[in-house]
């Protein structure tokens, strides 16, 4: 072998080595998650990208203040949990919660405490009955000549082939009730899909905004939320929207397009919120977390986060009926005026 | 299906420009990839995966220019230390043009390489906050060494590598998937220009190393082994990073 050809086999040999693996060489280190480590980060992108405390006056810098003393490197992976989901709960909003392999923090306190008029044996015994219709995830029974339609989960997709029997069927009914009472929320399509079909016009119901960087002001502009109509069918009478605490987020949103419709009207209790848009993201030791990232204000500029007032508010002992859903009689009783 | 009529089209522009006359190559490569890969947006965890990677590259040599292109695609399934998963997607067009200086040694030539690069990330806990992504062209100077041996110099070893600090970005925002001027009432091409990002030098930048081995086949064609190595730091709303390693097997078909 000839010095000059193995001389370009080791300059090759030298090349590869140098070339290979470096993927591997030049991968970060895991960062540290010790209970301080994974408390700081925490707080600190909740501090940047949260985008309540000023509207809550929530003093977050002085929240740290409190919970820090706690945070110590002997803590188990439970001890941790718990003060971090009791930090955050100090954000009273619905939308913050931390995951981890042993537990859900939350903060429900939007509608613990409140009395949720929502008797789903009642509905199903007197209302309902047997013989409802299921279209999709919408159940509907004529009450009274009247179209009550009860809807779980905007988690549940609603079509517009769905939405095509329910205009359908209010040719044969003189109103429509919407029951989304103890709706937790999902997806906002759903909420669209539904309200595209009780308006004939672009309808402005809401602004929304969302935060850009750390620094309090941080935000986009105020971008108008709109209804937009649906191209087909459409049923232009009289809504009614029964509500309770326990409606949140995307339910809550559906409230506030409901609420601009001038042949709708709300029933119930307010919202229990929900209105910013959450942020997803995953700390030092893989448990995750989300907060709201967004703001969102009616025309009032009053923040759906504080839930949708209703136009009729029935949460007066003296409102209930023996035996009866007052919230669906009130309703029947609205649409037959 | 439309990406891949777009990958084409740029693959063609490029052929369609380069000169005539010169030795035209196309190189076919596949393999495996490693990759790891952080979002800071989402997490500070490493995501790491390995999978299939496929190239489809374009070369015009002369006497004094030589021009390459390359299409890369990958789809990785990657998983945090603790089994989160995320599935990323890598798609580049890659371009070098190297110039044979006289006054360089032999076998070096001196050039620039320009990138374009996309990567979209989807979190398996991050829901509607999915997907993350970032598009980028980058620009920055590139060199390469290339030798034959053997008898009858039938082996080549080549090398290249480019470093790219000018460029922009086009990425996810702050809180939610779409760029904060998507989030506006205004046009979808107002909302684009105004969410590009140029570079900030040594803030973001784009680096790569290609080494290759080919054996010349008696129709001139040639077959061999490479490896081609990444690095991507990006920074917008948030920063993002990711690398990879690609261990290929190439197929060089000269036309």
């Amino acid at each position: 072998m000839k010095p000059s050809f193995l001389f370009k086999w080791l300059m090759f040999s030298v090349l590869a080595f140098v070339g290979s693996g470096c993927e591997m060489i030049f991968e970060p280190k895991a960062p540290h998650d010790s209970p301080n480590a994974v408390f700081e980060h925490l707080w600190a992108d909740v501090h940047n990208r949260y985008s309540y405390f000023e509207v809550k006056q929530i003093d977050w810098q002085a929240v740290k203040e409190s919970y820090s003393p706690l945070i110590h490197d002997d803590l188990s992976p439970f001890e941790l949990f718990d003060i971090l989901g009791d930090m955050l709960a100090e954000l009273e909003d619905g939308h913050v919660n931390l995951l981890s392999s042993f537990n859900r923090s939350r903060n429900w306190s939007w509608y613990e405490g409140y009395p949720l008029f929502y008797d789903e044996q009642l509905i199903y015994d007197k209302y309902m009955k047997t013989d409802y219709r299921i279209i999709g995830p919408l159940h509907a029974q004529t009450i009274d000549n009247m179209l009550y339609v009860n809807y779980r989960s905007f988690e549940r997709t609603i079509s517009d082939q769905h939405m095509d029997e329910i205009v359908r069927l209010m040719q044969f009914h003189d109103g429509l009730i919407i029951d989304v009472r103890s709706n937790g929320g999902g997806n906002l399509r759903n909420a669209h899909k539904i309200v595209s079909r009780f308006t004939e016009e672009e309808v402005i119901y809401a602004r929304q905004r969302f935060k850009t960087g750390p620094g309090t002001a941080d935000f986009t502009p105020w971008v108008s939320l709109r209804i937009t109509p649906h191209s087909g069918e459409k049923y232009l009478g009289k809504v009614a929207i029964l509500t309770n605490r326990r409606s949140y987020s995307s339910t809550t949103f559906f409230a506030q397009m409901m609420r601009v419709l001038p042949q709708a009207r709300l029933f119930g209790d307010r919202t229990g919120g929900g209105g910013g848009t959450p942020v997803f993201a995953e700390l030092p030791n893989g448990w995750t977390y989300r907060f709201s990232g967004s703001q969102t204000i009616d025309p009032d500029d009053a923040h759906l986060e504080f839930g949708v007032h209703v136009d009729q508010l029935l949460i007066h002992p003296m409102d209930q009926l023996e035996g009866k859903d007052h919230f669906i009689e009130a309703a029947v009783g609205w649409l037959r005026e | 299906m439309k990406e891949y009529l777009i990958l084409a089209y740029l693959l063609l522009l490029h052929s369609w420009v380069f000169a005539q006359g010169n030795q035209r190559t196309i190189f076919l490569n596949a393999g495996t990839q490693n990759t790891w890969e952080k979002d800071f947006a989402y997490s500070p965890l490493v995501y790491k995966g390995s999978s299939n990677a496929f190239s489809l590259g374009y070369g015009s040599a002369g006497e004094k220019k030589t021009e390459e292109v390359y299409i890369h695609y990958s789809r990785l399934p990657m998983e945090n230390a603790f089994g989160a998963e995320m599935t990323a997607t890598h798609a580049s067009v890659i371009a070098y043009t190297f110039y044979k200086a006289d006054w360089l040694p032999e076998k070096f030539t001196l050039g620039w390489s320009n990138n374009n690069a996309l990567s979209i990330r989807n979190f398996q806990d991050a829901q509607n906050f999915n997907p993350r992504f970032d598009f980028h062209t980058s620009f920055g100077p590139a060199v390469a060494y290339q030798t034959s041996f053997g008898k009858d110099q039938q082996w080549r070893f080549s090398s290249q590598a480019h470093w790219q600090v000018i460029g922009f970005l086009f990425s996810a925002s702050y809180v939610t998937s779409p760029p904060d001027p998507f989030l506006h009432d205004q046009p979808t091409f107002n909302a684009f220009w105004q969410s590009i990002r140029f570079f900030q030098p040594f803030r973001q930048q784009d680096l790569g190393i290609l080494n290759q081995l080919f054996y010349e086949l008696s129709s001139g064609n040639e077959i061999g082994i490479g490896y081609r190595y990444h690095y991507t730091s990006l920074e917008n709303a948030q920063r993002s990073q990711r690398s990879g390693g690609n261990y290929f097997f190439q197929l060089n078909f000269k036309l």
